[in-house]
């Protein structure tokens, strides 16, 4: 009926890729068994202090300057206090009224979407229900995810679609595995993601009640979740109803959102600043080594690669990983300027191709495809060497058995004496007579003929391309 | 005579102890460690600076494999995986822990009466309380139990009992010791320290203790050089003088013996006058979040129940007694969103004047001086009325909110036959000179 304006705001939680806990020294591991990486500090038990670490407290820095965030000088840990079982002093060390980092933005969509702040915190453990089960009947308790340092990166509401919500998601996670904070790996947990919605109907409202939507396991279901809300949303306001402030779970397998807790049951969470950890005070020195520190990202990439001639399509798809950028550009490292075009296209349609189909990790499987065999296949390809057709053939060769392009090529039927390819495109032009004529009349479409015959004769082992030169030199003779 | 033959007798006295300063012995544990200090000496081992010495622990400081209870029943059952900082540094330097003394209940008291397992009596007269809240490791060295115990001070809580049962008590500046493995009460105020009977002792001690922990943030280096002076000014704050006729005479008394060797100032702290009010926020808000971990799921008491929700309910309804009670709900209430900023923040804003005001009275005294409690020991069941209990830690206060290091000295007994403290305080970090010039005026007490 009516058309509503959609406001998002995200709250994201990334795991920081620390070696240690947040405030103890116990491993973080999700592997582990249960309960093996756990200590006093970590199971809250009487008299236990908290100590920062200072590896999550630096993430927490490089975080914030990656996400263009102003990096506060003196930051504090709050207590959110609550009861559960899954949080042994129950209460989480948090940040609250001053965060390490705020403001800021991440680029998605074409947009520039504001940042509220990032700050650290630490895991809750996980519960384990095993009620009716023979062994236990009860619910079960694994710390060794408590006190895993965390960064919660909150967005304005500024987010006007699913679509840009899955954008923005996907942004921030590169931005984090870029600047090597975190693993981002949603399926593991090391990504989560809440988020607020509310919709209104023009500009001048004051944004609408939110809801706010939790346990969104995959990229995907933040969008069908977001779209779905939506639309619950809009069907309630249409029909005369109001949007109650609550937080609502999103069920993957029934598509749908259903309310959890509405605002009244929500808890007062008493925050106060800890008054067993000192405040975070960062020395201006200390930003200029992080600064330095901080890696090329992604939108520095993706640009670099685009003025080296590649185009956005290529650049993005590039730079969408950081172990693929790093290795484009070991690949780009072994050629002339002219080879980056071809190199990227090899990239893009045979190496992903073949990674998508390995069931390595792609970090893992870049590190079995030598950059210098790209390299030579694309100076085969510039050479006409070889065509599209035995580059498909040799690639996964090429990385089954560890060999050389120019030991494998070896082995193909490949024409690449251009005086034999003159002759075949003379054969064909005889048996297509007519097509040729058509072709010299300006017909660009009747080569096809001529150039399949071609590639027919010789089984695929001519290039076309080297085929279309000689068939327009001849044209125009 | 040998440490083990020592402590062998050291555990017949506490088992003779009719005050009920002690809730358990260790004879295990201090048994095995008497063989191994023996084996030292026998070694020829000159280093250790306590070897040998029995200390008793007040009951809210872990030791791995030991019962800790705060004198609660809500830690019921409940055994230590670890040691506080304090026990490996005293076991390392010699020490025997003896045994956990009795405490007002997770060390919210003034009187010891408190506690899950009974009251503890002043050895003085057994009808009146030692005070508190550790109140049991006072009696134990006032009995003459043990030479040396250990309490922690959040309001006075070594202080005072140190003042009833007539004996020296430190607290030490905050962050000087270690918190790590003292279940906390109220963390920024909570400070570790020593009770002995003369302040020679109290020095032995403290050095064992004192020093940065890396486990404990808030631990700090102490300056361990002894400010020298001509003259050690004495300043006396103006508003301490809520005392009662005898207290106050007696510390009229003591301050004329000194002022022959030091001079004697007035100073004013006037916001020392809000000091209990927001202990009573700041404390009770702290120890809301601290004492929130008793929830029955992982060590402790637990009650039968149905649920979650009710098991959370029925164990802190039956695990904590009333006075605990209290002070949860006053910190829970303090710290509530819409009252926080009108009690909380506030009372951090008043915390920070009463520092501030300290530093500009340390600019004309060296040390400041005060009775260290405003009555002598009384009788148990004597004070009911927790708001009049509450205003027994009015002298002992500010030295927490300001993290200031302060000794009670004994300084003669009232007309009524009791003993009174002497309360000296000084800047942060000065704990050796603080112990010094007590030591100085203890001389000067002694020598009458």
């Amino acid at each position: 009926m009516n058309d509503f304006l959609i406001s998002i705001g995200l709250e994201v939680h990334v795991q920081l890729k620390t070696k240690t806990k947040m405030f103890c020294s116990c491993a973080v591991d999700p592997e582990s068994p249960p309960n093996t990486n756990i200590c006093p500090v970590c199971t809250g038990q009487p008299g236990v202090l908290p100590v920062k670490n200072e590896e999550a407290v630096l993430l927490g820095i490089r975080a914030g300057l990656a996400l263009n965030c102003k990096i506060e000088k003196f930051s504090v840990f709050a207590r959110k206090n609550y009861f559960y079982p899954d949080l042994p002093k129950a209460y989480q060390i948090s940040q609250y009224e001053l965060p390490v980092a705020s403001g800021g933005y991440i680029k998605a969509g074409g947009k520039k979407i504001r940042l509220v702040r990032a700050h650290l915190e630490e895991d809750a453990g996980k519960l384990l229900h095993a009620i009716g089960s023979e062994e236990v009947d009860g619910s079960l308790v694994d710390l060794n995810r408590c006190g895993t340092p965390l960064l919660e990166i909150v967005s304005e509401p500024d987010i006007d679609s699913p679509q840009l919500a899955f954008d923005y998601l996907k942004s921030l996670r590169r931005l984090m595995r870029y600047a090597g904070i975190s693993d981002c790996d949603m399926e593991k947990g090391s990504l989560r993601c809440d988020c607020n919605i509310s919709i209104r109907r023009c500009e001048d409202e004051p944004l609408g009640v939110k809801a706010e939507i939790k346990n969104m396991n995959s990229f995907k279901e933040l969008k069908d979740a977001a779209a779905y809300e939506i639309e619950r949303q809009k069907k309630l306001l249409d029909s005369g109803g109001k949007v109650v402030q609550e937080t609502r779970l999103w069920n993957s397998s029934k598509g749908k959102t259903f309310s959890m807790r509405s605002k009244e049951e929500a808890s007062d969470y008493r925050y106060f600043p800890d008054p067993d950890l000192k405040p975070i005070y960062v020395s201006g020195e200390m930003l200029e080594i992080e600064k330095a520190g901080l890696p090329e990202l992604p939108g520095a990439v993706k640009e670099r690669f685009m003025n080296q001639g590649l185009t956005e399509y290529q650049a993005d798809i590039l730079t969408d990983e950081k172990v693929l950028a790093d290795y484009f550009d070991k690949i780009i490292a072994g050629l002339t300027p002219d080879g980056q075009e071809e190199a990227a296209n090899i990239v893009i349609s045979n190496l992903l191709a073949e990674a998508n189909q390995s069931n390595l990790p792609l970090d893992a499987f870049l590190n079995s495809v030598k950059p210098a065999y790209i390299c030579e296949l694309v100076k085969f390809r510039q050479e006409g060497k070889i065509n599209k057709q035995v580059l498909k053939t040799i690639f996964p060769k090429m990385i089954k058995e560890q060999k050389a392009p120019r030991e494998l090529i070896k082995d193909v039927n490949i024409v690449s004496d251009e005086s034999e390819i003159v002759k075949l495109v003379e054969d064909a032009i005889r048996a297509n007579a007519s097509s040729w004529e058509d072709y010299r009349a300006g017909k660009e479409k009747a080569s096809g003929r001529i150039v399949s015959h071609v590639m027919k004769e010789s089984r695929g082992a001519a290039d076309p391309a080297t085929v279309m030169r000689i068939l327009k030199r001849m044209a125009g003779e | 005579m040998s440490v083990k033959e020592n402590i062998r007798a050291c555990i017949a006295k506490i088992k003779g102890d009719r005050t009920n300063s002690f809730i358990e012995v260790f004879e295990e544990r201090a048994l095995a460690q008497s063989e191994k200090i023996d084996a030292l000496l026998a070694a020829g081992d000159e280093s250790l600076i306590l070897a040998g010495a029995p200390v008793a622990l007040k009951d809210n400081m872990v030791i791995k494999g030991e019962t800790a209870s705060c004198s609660s029943k809500i830690l019921e059952g409940f055994v230590s995986p670890y040691d506080a900082e304090v026990v490996t540094r005293l076991e390392k330097a010699g020490a025997v822990i003896i045994g956990r003394t009795n405490m007002d209940e997770f060390a919210m008291g003034s009187s010891t009466e408190t506690s899950a397992f009974g009251v503890t009596r002043n050895p003085l007269d057994l009808d009146r309380v030692p005070g508190g809240s550790s109140g049991g490791s006072a009696a134990a060295v006032a009995g003459g139990l043990v030479p040396y115990s250990l309490g922690s001070d959040t309001g006075g809580s070594i202080r005072q009992p140190a003042s009833f049962c007539g004996i020296c008590g430190m607290k030490p500046t905050y962050g000087a010791v270690s918190r790590y493995g003292l279940i906390a009460f109220a963390s920024s105020l909570d400070q570790i320290g020593p009770f002995a009977k003369d302040m020679a002792s109290i020095e032995k001690i403290f050095n064992v203790l004192a020093g940065k922990d890396d486990k404990d943030e808030t631990s700090c280096e102490i300056d361990r050089e002894i400010l020298r002076k001509k003259k050690i000014v004495c300043g006396i704050p103006k508003e301490f003088s809520g005392s009662s006729p005898e207290v106050q005479e007696l510390f009229n008394k003591a301050v004329k013996k000194l002022s022959a060797e030091f001079e004697i100032e007035d100073v004013s702290l006037p916001s020392t006058e809000y000091a209990v009010s927001i202990y009573y926020i700041i404390a009770p808000s702290e120890a809301s979040s601290n004492l929130s971990r008793f929830d029955g799921i992982r060590y402790g008491f637990r009650a039968e129940a149905a649920n979650l929700a009710e098991t959370y309910f029925k164990t802190r309804g039956e695990g904590f007694g009333d006075e605990v009670k209290r002070r949860i709900m006053l910190g829970a209430f303090a710290l509530s969103s819409g009252y926080y900023d009108a009690y909380y923040m506030k009372a951090l804003k008043v915390r920070r004047l009463i520092k501030d005001e300290f530093d500009r009275a340390f600019q004309k005294a060296d040390v400041i001086i005060s009775p260290t409690s405003p009555r002598t020991a009384f009788k148990l069941g004597e004070i009911t009325d927790p708001l009049s209990l509450y205003m027994q830690d009015v002298y002992t206060i500010p030295a927490n909110m300001a993290g200031l290091p302060a000794v009670s000295i004994p300084c003669g007994k009232c007309d009524d036959g009791l003993p009174a403290g002497f309360q000296i305080m000084a800047p942060r970090k000065q704990d050796s000179f603080l112990i010094d010039t007590a030591k100085k005026i203890e001389e000067i007490f002694k020598g009458e």
